[in-house]
């Protein structure tokens, strides 16, 4: 599915990228990006496709472009609703994402899984339990937080509690 | 910072926006009011932050891995024309050189002139000619062009020479190799080229160049006799000679009324014809080679096909119009300028006159 899209709208990506100061990296990544944020989108519930997917990827295609554009004029927009968790964002600035991102891609294969299906792909607690063959949604639930707590505990172990503060 | 279960879901659904309601204020003001609950969240949004980047990591590593450079293959709008371009062109050159082959005088495959070849190299071993050509006079043919093609030596049995079947035999140049399928492209380039024959001529065609035999045959004369002619005088009112003119198929379109005429009168009529000897006509016996039976007549030549010569014939004329009669029975003779079947007298009363 992912490949599909990307190959599919390559072609139309790059033209608009390059034609707007782009490059062949910049394309990649945009593309990538796009077809990474249409999946998640497409698995959220209230999601419904109301153009052509063509026209639903050069927008977000687009958008993201924009937004690298905007980066690299040093302009930055303020999201008023990111303002509530500007204390909790300080406190993510003192830990290291890289080794926290390492922890996770070294966890065991299901609670990895479980994990980025529930809070990447969004992905509910049903489809998780039948993906990875749970009994049911609560089983999931259970084991979710289990797997959060063994990698939480591996993070702490990693940090000082005063780090997180 | 150790959490429950409960804290950790509500801290998700919070994460998540879907904490709503009491639930939310309440929760809003926990946030405020205690700092291991703020310590807690800051962790958790740390944790699915990782978990986030980890994934998107994963599924940008699987993209590129199955869309390296060579899943991709981009052709920009000019390239596509060029390609599309030289496509058409190699295209229309492989159906121009399969319509036209090169060396179109030869017709035969590389199979054929390796066998050829071969067979020059043994001509020692070859037949003579009389065993190898047959041509058959009697093959069939159609009414106005006849194209027969000669049997094919298909197969040459000697004991040292094996020749497969599509092998065709020359020896000097008395034997002719023959292809049908070469024939068949002969035909129709004959055919395109206005050199058929016409109808009544028997043509032998041979291409030297070709090394095939075509032979056209066509309707054969058989002999040609003059006969007499005999005017028959009608001394009746129109309304009856109407009733003896019996015109195929405008008889037909005569009333049933028109066609009943008294039997006094048919006997009247009949004593009233007085045939005369007014001319000869001039009759050529043809052989069909399709077998067809009628004839044509131009008024002064009357062409029969599949009529025994030795047959008697009558002619009579009657109101300027032709009749044959050909072992008993009476035809009516238009002029035409085609072939047309000969058509029986019906009239009985027309009948009556003729048989005077």
């Amino acid at each position: 599915m992912l490949i599909y899209m990307y190959k599919q709208h390559y072609t139309m990506v790059k033209n608009f990228i390059l034609k707007n100061s782009g490059d062949e990296d910049a394309v990649d990544d945009i593309l990538q990006d796009t077809v990474i944020a249409v999946w998640k989108n497409a698995n959220k519930t209230n999601f419904l496709l109301r153009s052509k997917l063509s026209t639903y990827i050069m927008a977000i295609a687009k958008n993201l472009w924009y937004k690298e554009l905007k980066k690299k004029t040093k302009f930055k927009l303020v999201d008023e609703t990111q303002k509530m968790d500007l204390g909790s964002e300080e406190m993510n600035l003192n830990m290291d994402q890289s080794i926290i991102v390492k922890m996770v891609q070294e966890m065991d294969e299901t609670c990895r899984r479980l994990l980025s299906y529930f809070y990447f792909d969004g992905f509910s607690t049903k489809l998780i339990a039948d993906k990875l063959n749970f009994a049911n949604a609560d089983t999931v639930k259970s084991k979710k937080y289990q797997c959060f707590k063994k990698l939480q505990s591996s993070v702490l172990n990693k940090y000082k509690k005063e780090d997180l503060i | 910072m150790n959490v429950d279960e409960k804290t950790y879901h509500i801290i998700n659904a919070y994460l998540s926006g879907t904490l709503q309601g009491r639930g939310l204020d309440k929760f809003k003001a926990d946030l405020k009011n205690n700092t291991e609950i703020r310590e807690a969240v800051a962790a958790q949004q740390s944790i699915i932050q990782a978990i986030e980047t980890a994934r998107d990591k994963e599924l940008k590593d699987f993209i590129s891995k199955s869309t390296s450079n060579k899943g991709v293959i981009t052709i920009s709008p000019k390239w596509r024309v060029a390609m599309a371009s030289a496509a058409a062109i190699v295209l229309l050159a492989v159906v121009f050189l399969k319509l036209n082959p090169l060396g179109t005088n030869d017709s035969s495959t590389p199979t054929e002139i390796a066998s050829i070849n071969q067979l020059e190299n043994a001509e020692d071993l070859l037949l003579p000619i009389d065993s190898v050509m047959q041509k058959d006079d009697s093959l069939a043919d159609t009414q106005t062009l006849a194209i027969v093609t000669p049997q094919v030596p298909k197969l040459i049995e000697e004991p040292a020479l094996e020749v497969t079947e599509d092998a065709s035999v020359e020896q000097d140049e008395e034997i002719e190799e023959v292809d049908n399928d070469g024939i068949e492209d002969d035909l129709n380039a004959e055919i395109a080229s206005d050199t058929v024959t016409t109808a009544n001529e028997l043509i032998s065609s041979t291409s030297k160049d070709t090394k095939t035999d075509i032979v056209v045959l066509g309707d054969k004369l058989l002999t040609t006799k003059s006969y007499p002619v005999f005017a028959v005088a009608l001394d009746l009112n129109p309304s009856r000679a109407e009733s003896l003119i019996e015109v195929q198929p405008e008889a037909t379109r005569l009333s049933r009324k028109e066609r009943k005429v008294p039997e006094q009168a048919e006997d009247e009529a009949a004593a009233k014809a007085k045939p005369q000897l007014s001319r000869a006509i001039k009759v050529q016996y043809w052989n069909s080679v399709v077998n067809y039976i009628g004839y044509q007549y131009n008024g002064a030549l009357l062409k029969l096909y599949g009529i025994d010569q030795n047959q008697v014939l009558e002619f009579k004329e009657l109101d300027n119009r032709l009749y044959v009669r050909i072992g008993g029975t009476h035809f009516y003779l238009e002029r035409n300028q085609n072939h047309k079947r000969l058509a029986e007298v019906s009239n009985p009363t027309l009948l009556k006159v003729l048989n005077e």
